[in-house]
Formats: C-alpha cells, sequence, structure tokens
C-alpha cells in the first residue's frame, strides 16, 4: 500500500497499517527527538509518547495524506513538553551537580544556549530545516502554518540566532 | 554571518543524525510498540467510559421512567438524575487524566478505584484561563488536573500554592521532580492539560474547600507575561483515595561500627521515600550513603530508580526515588557500595597565587595541580586522591574568599562556568576561577565540600 493508503487505513482505525506507517519513521522520529533533548532514553520516551497521541487523536485527522507532518507536529511538542519539565528540574544537592559534570565545548553549549532562549516556533523551523533538511513547503506542512510565516520565521530566527550568541557572555571550559 | 550560523546549525545537529544512525532498532521497535499499546488502552478505556455512559443513562432513564408511572408521587428529576451523575462520574474523567495517571501506580489505582473527583471550575482573566478539571486527594496529598490557555499560547503556574476560604497559606509543598515527572499534554491552539500535585505536612489536612492561587505565565513569549487566577475546589470527603503507603523495613547495616537503620519506605503519588537513620552511638558524623540504587524486583527484573530529592536533618536522610508506576506489592531492592563519613577536619586551604603555592591543605590528599590566568580569571586546578576510581572528591571553595589583609572577595558570579569536575584514574581533578587581581598573598578560602572517609561495604536489602 501506499503511504496515503496507509494512512488513511490508519486514521480508520487499522493498527497494522498504523503500525508499518509509523515504524517505517521511528528512525527518523528518533532523531528529531533526539535533536531537541540530547539524550536517547528521553528521546525514546518522546518517541512513545508521540505514537500514543498519535494512536489516540489519529481517527480525528481530516487529511490523512498530511500523517507525517502531523506525526512529527506531534512529536515536537512532546519534545517541547520534556523540555519544560527539564526546566522545572530541582537540583540535588551540590556534590550530585559536581558528580554530573562533563567537559564540554564552548561552542556547542553556545549555541544550545542561544537555541534555548529561542522562541520554540523559531527552534523548529530550524530544527526542520537544518536537521531534517525540509523545504520551507514541507516545514509549513510540518507547523501548519502559511509558507510565508515560516519563511519569515526562518529568517527571524537566524536574525535571533546571530544576536542571542553575540550577548551570551563570556564562557570558560576546561 | 547568517551562513556561518547555518554552517553552525547543521554541525549541530549533526549530533542527532549521528544518534539517530546508532540507535538499535530494537529499542526503536520497542518505543514504537509501547507507544501504541499506550494508546490502545486509552483508547479502549475511553470507548468502555463511552458505553458506561451510555448504558448507565439508558438505565437511569429506564428507572425514571419506571418510577414515574409507579410513583408519580415519589417523582423527583433532581435526585434521579444526581443518582444517574453518581452512577456516571466514571465517565467524567478525562482522556488526558487517564494518560497522566499511567498504566501503574498508585494514581492508576486511585482512578481505577473510582477516586476521581470532578471539579470543573475555571477561572480566567486577560485572555488566560484556567479550568481545574478533577483532583485526587486523601487530604494529606493533592493532584490536581488542569486545563489552561492563554491568547493562543501554553501558560503554566509559576509556583502556585493552596490557601483556606479565609486566603491563609496551607502548608502545601508542590511536589517537583526530574525530567521524568510529569506527562503533560499540549493540544493545538496553546491548549495544555498537566496535573500539579501538593503534598501536606504531617498533622496538617486539607480543608472541605480551599483555594489553587498562583501566577499563571506564558513561557513562549520573548517577555514572559503573567496573570493572577485563582479557583475555588470543593473536597468531597466521601471519595478520597489511597495516596500514601508505608512499608516497614527496619534492617541495620554496620559500617566498621557505623550503624545505618534503613527504616521504612513510603510511596506516595510520585516517588518512594527510604527513610535511613544513623545510629546515636556512631562515633563518626555519617555523610552519606555511597552507590545507593533502589531496584524495582517485579518479574525478576531489575529497573532502577533515579533519585530526585533528598532530606537530611543531621539524624538521617530522608531520600525520594521518582516511582510514579510502583505499585503495590511489587519487590524492592536497595543496594549500596558503602558509607562515606563527614571530614572532621578544618576545611580551609590556603593557596600563595603569585607564588603557585599550596600553604595550608585539610589534608595530605590534596595537591594543587596547577594555577594559570585565563583571560580576566585566575583558574586554580586542584586534585584529591580518591579510594575508587571515578569519585567526584573536590575542596570546593564557599562563595567568597580573603586576602592576606582579611579583605573578601567573591567567586565569579557572571553566569558563565567557573568550575568543572573530572576524573583521571585515582585522582578527582576540579578547578574554579577568582577574578585575575593583585592580591595580598596568601588566600584562603573557607570550604564548603571537602571528602571524608568511605567506608566500603557492598550490601543488598530486599523489601517485600
Amino acid at each position: 500500500m501506499e503511504q496515503t493508503e496507509l494512512a488513511a487505513a490508519a486514521c480508520r482505525g487499522d493498527e497494522q497499517a498504523f503500525h508499518i506507517l509509523v515504524s517505517g519513521q521511528q528512525r527518523r522520529l528518533y532523531g528529531i527527538a533526539y535533536s531537541y533533548l540530547h539524550h536517547e532514553q528521553d528521546a525514546l520516551e518522546a518517541v512513545q509518547e508521540a505514537v500514543c497521541r498519535a494512536w489516540i487523536k489519529c481517527g480525528k485527522l481530516k487529511d490523512p495524506g498530511a500523517f507525517i507532518p502531523w506525526l512529527i507536529r506531534i512529536l515536537i511538542n512532546c519534545c517541547v513538553d520534556e523540555q519544560k519539565r527539564k526546566k522545572r528540574l530541582q537540583p540535588l544537592p551540590d556534590n550530585a551537580d559536581i558528580r554530573s559534570n562533563e567537559m564540554i565545548s564552548d561552542s556547542k553549549i553556545d549555541l544550545e544556549r542561544a537555541l534555548d532562549r529561542m522562541k520554540p516556533k523559531y527552534r523548529h523551523v530550524l530544527m526542520l530545516k537544518y536537521y531534517e533538511d525540509m523545504t520551507l513547503t514541507e516545514i509549513a506542512r510540518v507547523l501548519d502554518r502559511p509558507e510565508g510565516t515560516v519563511k519569515t520565521w526562518l529568517h527571524q530566527g537566524l536574525e535571533q540566532l546571530r544576536g542571542k550568541m553575540e550577548t551570551g557572555g563570556e564562557l570558560f571550559h576546561g | 554571518m547568517v551562513e556561518e550560523k547555518e554552517r553552525l546549525l547543521e554541525q549541530y545537529f549533526q549530533s542527532a543524525a549521528i544518534a539517530s544512525r546508532r540507535i538499535p532498532e530494537p529499542l526503536l521497535e520497542e518505543a514504537v510498540a509501547a507507544g501504541l499499546n499506550r494508546g490502545k488502552r486509552i483508547r479502549r478505556s475511553r470507548a468502555v467510559m463511552r458505553r458506561s455512559a451510555v448504558f448507565v443513562g439508558t438505565i437511569a432513564a429506564a428507572m425514571l421512567l419506571v418510577i414515574g408511572i409507579a410513583f408519580p408521587q415519589a417523582y423527583s428529576p433532581s435526585r434521579l438524575s444526581g443518582l444517574a451523575a453518581k452512577l456516571m462520574d466514571r465517565a467524567e474523567v478525562p482522556d488526558y487524566v487517564e494518560q497522566l495517571a499511567g498504566e501503574r501506580g498508585i494514581l492508576r489505582e486511585a482512578l481505577d478505584d473510582g477516586k476521581y473527583q470532578a471539579i470543573e471550575r475555571t477561572a480566567s482573566y486577560g485572555g488566560y484561563q484556567v479550568t481545574v478539571d478533577g483532583m485526587l486527594t486523601d487530604l494529606n496529598h493533592v493532584v490536581l488536573f488542569y486545563t489552561s490557555s492563554g491568547a493562543g499560547e501554553r501558560i503554566t503556574p509559576d509556583s502556585p500554592r493552596l490557601f483556606t476560604l479565609g486566603y491563609d497559606p496551607l502548608n502545601a509543598v508542590q511536589f517537583m521532580a526530574g525530567s521524568q515527572q510529569f506527562k503533560g499534554v499540549t493540544e493545538e491552539g496553546g491548549i495544555y492539560h498537566d496535573m500539579i500535585i501538593f503534598d501536606l505536612p504531617l498533622g496538617e489536612t486539607l480543608p472541605s474547600e480551599f483555594y489553587l492561587a498562583g501566577r499563571w505565565r506564558n513561557e513562549g513569549g520573548p517577555v514572559p507575561q503573567d496573570q493572577w487566577l485563582e479557583v475555588k475546589i470543593p473536597v468531597k470527603a466521601n471519595r478520597l483515595a489511597v495516596l500514601e503507603r508505608v512499608i516497614d523495613v527496619n534492617r541495620t547495616l554496620d559500617f566498621d561500627g557505623q550503624k545505618i537503620k534503613v527504616s521504612t519506605v513510603k510511596q506516595d503519588v510520585q516517588q518512594l521515600e527510604i527513610t535511613l537513620l544513623a545510629d546515636p552511638s556512631n562515633d563518626k558524623r555519617a555523610e552519606r550513603m555511597y552507590g545507593l540504587m533502589l531496584y524495582n524486583n517485579r518479574k525478576g527484573g531489575y529497573t532502577a530508580y533515579n533519585l530526585v530529592t533528598m532530606a537530611s536533618n543531621g539524624e538521617g536522610w530522608e531520600l525520594g526515588y521518582f516511582a510514579p508506576e510502583y505499585q503495590r506489592g511489587d519487590p524492592l531492592i536497595l543496594t549500596g557500595k558503602g558509607l562515606e563519613t563527614a571530614f572532621e577536619g578544618e576545611k580551609k586551604m590556603v593557596i600563595n597565587t603569585a607564588t603557585k603555592t599550596l600553604v595550608q591543605a585539610p589534608d595530605s590528599r590534596l595537591k594543587l595541580e596547577s594555577i594559570k590566568r585565563s583571560g580576566s580569571f585566575i583558574r586554580i586546578r586542584t586534585a584529591i586522591k580518591t579510594p575508587l576510581q571515578g569519585m567526584a572528591y573536590v575542596a570546593r571553595p564557599k562563595s567568597k574568599f580573603k586576602d592576606a589583609n582579611g579583605a573578601f572577595y567573591p567567586l565569579p558570579q557572571d553566569g558563565g562556568v567557573h568550575e568543572a569536575w573530572n576524573s583521571r584514574g585515582e585522582w578527582s581533578e576540579y578547578y574554579f576561577d577568582i577574578p585575575a587581581s593583585q592580591y595580598v598573598q596568601p588566600l584562603t578560602f573557607d570550604l564548603r565540600d571537602y571528602p571524608g572517609e568511605l567506608i566500603l561495604q557492598d550490601f543488598k536489602i530486599e523489601i517485600k
């Protein structure tokens, strides 16, 4: 079956079609989740959560042709939720912090911090463009926004990244 | 400049590309299968709820008809609809609550026991809206399930609190844990569902009605906006859940004469809390247990729980492990490798940064590795010999140090990274920065951390 046929069947409640469709994307989904969470277990959990939500809601999807962008959108929401949970982390006593410290490179943490400070919509566009290598049309389908809006977000995201990295302050690492 | 950022971004996302190539197929398959199974379970439970609602509704209507015909004088629509509502109460559990409660654990048990209390109270102001959909409580613990939205952006509470109807704050503490704690659900248009958990201190209970109040914050905007919202919540005293259980352990461990009792394991809403007590006869102050791990031994497997909270009161510790899916009866295994006692000497080191010498150390284990200029800072690198490889032994200074004249200087507080630890074989290395300046030498650093003695002894306790 073609992807659209599979998606249509999945939306009608065909579990096997849903499984085939999602399994075919599982490595891609994991990569997207990893690009947000940078942690194997967290990324796997985000994939699991996205699959769960997708199965619950797929009956309501009006356009089966948009199944994959829709699935990626759900996954991105899961990752954003997970990132938010991480921000709520209550730190353990100081010693435990030290135990988990590692020497990390300047440029990676600098960019990571800049992305972290950025509004989520800009980050989504940058990730889909520079990690997933999607076209603006494809990104627009994932984010369910007009192509022009996505183009603006991409431009503004890059500009913001420049601004935030330049105002990030001097960092020192071992 | 934009091209440079594009190149950096591509490099940045390479780690995800590599990770996605390396992840073993079975792990991905397992994640997809587990997600699908959970989704199926939720859909099934939703379908059962719908069928139950229809069935109960039909029965209620039939009863209404029969009673209306047989006993017209006793006909009371409000009483009967109340009965139907009571019978249909299970149908009021929203899908996201089912999702947040997971498949196992004390929340799942409470939901399955029909202890969910529908609240459905809303507060709104300035485009922000919060509805407390429902609650689970035993009067000592409160789990509030909410739906929020704020002008298209997701809003969440910032330090929410509980108040009495007279606006006296309750001493309820919000439970916060690590990254695995909540499974909030985001929908299109900034609609967000999540739960807030509060624990009341021992001896205090929830009143029959209370307020949830706090600032609800839009975190997505460049400048977060917030609104103060409060929701009045009634408690149904006849629908209290079991949200806490205590397992007595009472096992004493002996580390070269230093005794530690594993007293109890308490299960509450999201965690398992182990209470460890140091024996008053100990002649050394116990600092922490070394290598402590808590496992769920269900079906013979070893699922490790993450330590998320730690409290110490001088007599012992309470260690909280994040275990929302722990179910009554699951066997637990507590293992450890030893006991660390507190350092009893003077926690102070004196360093001459001009001559690069260590003038005074807490003991002979500490050595000065190097002192180097690093930008506008001086980087001081020390090392401590460890009894085991990979241990984080650090001589970590307090936030201020003093020169030979007694003048105090703060450590850098500019948001940058000015300290780090690293393990090198049997040496534990640590560096910290001080501002580069001409100091009257030597400099004295009072230490907030310095390792004591490690008494190595493996132990394993089975808890049932």
